[in-house]
């Protein structure tokens, strides 16, 4: 009896680890959707205001000139920090099945666009707020064909909710590299026509500090909903 | 400007709208279609059916120059005529493409947006010509819009209909470039 103990130890011990980790599995998928970075290569760097209008940005392989930046010329954004102060009723809805965005102030539609959501990596589903926007930033990441390196990405809304991590990097913005709306195009993010991305950009909180042209880290914004399916 | 297809300014709420509406010829005598960015403008004219023929004219205005320059024309059946697909913009305004049908077939033509050739001789380039001499086995289902600067997006069907490959057409060097995933 001593003997059938002593060979089944290493067999207990096994399927006690194999039942550990899986639990752990199923835990963190439970509590973390996304744990990939939206920009793998630039993902902190992604979250902080830049203008690089001297660089070259690449996408699908081709070498492009991103649109430059002139924050001297930018006069018409209405809305900077302390100026609103009534309860906002606003809130985003963006259907990935239509590949549409419409934006919302109680029920009144203020906009509607069509977008594109992910290709490489999908955008996730759930209730998410802004939670910073920034005028401008550069993003990169991918490898081989899809290796991108976007500077100057225009009118960027940062969104995170309690399944989906700040630092991730996931964000509606402008897209200067492609005209594809409609349909999925990018690597988790919403991309939307530059237009449309500032004027919504203007519209939502939180709202900007005059200076940088960007919000303060960490405030609460405009709710975005997220739902449906990319085709 | 959804509604009738009038010259007005853009309304934001039917915005989409507008841009739905561009895919069915035009039946109104004037109708703007703006750039992602906001920078340029096509406006399409038609003018009054004639012996069987509707003119169509195509001229394109920016934020730096205001007045239009034309950059095409064409006579067309009513049946036939040239529609705006919703984003024919090249993302840097540098050429729009255009559809229009022709014995059965959806035609694709590439302008550039300055009124010059899109290379010494070639004024225009239509690419469905192109791609079913090149590949025969392949009919295109659909063009989307722009991949990239000079990357068009099509998505085709074999001809026995099953669903097949996207391609960039690459206008650098009028070439297709077959993709190993489908833009749906």
């Amino acid at each position: 009896m001593a003997k059938y103990r002593k060979n089944n130890f290493p067999y207990l011990i096994t399927v006690l680890s194999v039942v550990l980790i899986s639990l752990g599995i199923f835990i963190s998928k439970r509590n973390v959707s996304y744990s990939k970075c939206a920009n793998t290569l630039s993902c902190e760097e992604s979250l902080n205001f830049s203008i690089n209008n001297d660089e070259t940005a690449v996408f699908n392989g081709e070498i492009i000139k991103p649109p430059e930046i002139d924050l001297a010329q930018i006069i018409d954004e209405p809305k900077v920090l302390g100026e609103e102060t009534a309860v906002s009723d606003k809130r985003i809805e963006v259907d990935l099945t239509t590949q549409t965005l419409k934006a919302y102030e109680g029920e009144k539609l203020y906009m509607e666009s069509k977008i594109s959501s992910g290709k490489m990596f999908p955008t996730p589903n759930g209730e998410f707020t802004i939670w910073r926007k920034i005028r401008a930033t550069k993003m990169s990441g991918g490898t081989g064909n899809g290796y991108y390196y976007l500077p100057n990405v225009p009118y960027v809304m940062f969104f995170s909710g309690s399944k989906l991590s700040a630092g991730l990097g996931f964000s509606l913005h402008g897209t200067y590299w492609h005209d594809n709306f409609g349909h999925p195009m990018s690597h988790g993010c919403v991309n939307m026509k530059t237009r449309d991305a500032k004027k919504l950009f203007e519209w939502v909180d939180p709202p900007m500090t005059p200076e940088q042209k960007q919000s303060e880290p960490g405030e609460t914004g405009t709710k975005i909903i997220i739902y449906g399916k990319a085709p | 400007m959804a509604a009738s297809g009038l010259k007005k300014d853009v309304s934001v709420t039917t915005d989409l709208a507008y841009d739905a509406k561009t895919e069915i010829p035009f039946k109104e005598e004037e109708a703007d279609i703006i750039s992602p960015d906001g920078k340029y403008t096509l406006t399409v004219k038609k003018g009054m059916e004639l012996n069987g023929l509707v003119p169509q004219s195509f001229y394109i205005s920016s934020e730096k120059d205001s007045s239009p320059i034309k950059i095409f024309e064409k006579n067309s059946k009513p049946e036939n005529m040239i529609s705006v697909p919703e984003n024919t913009f090249s993302p840097d305004n540098k050429y729009i493409f255009l559809k229009y049908d022709e014995q059965g077939k959806s035609r694709y033509l590439v302008l550039r947006t300055n009124g010059e050739e899109i290379r010494n001789g070639v004024p225009t380039v239509e690419f469905e010509g192109l791609f079913s001499e090149k590949y025969p086995e392949f009919v295109i289902t659909d063009v989307t819009g722009w991949g990239s600067y000079s990357l068009i997006v099509i998505n085709t069907d074999t001809i026995d209909g099953k669903t097949g490959p996207s391609w960039w057409f690459d206008l650098s060097s009028l070439t297709f470039i077959r993709l190993s995933s489908r833009f749906n």
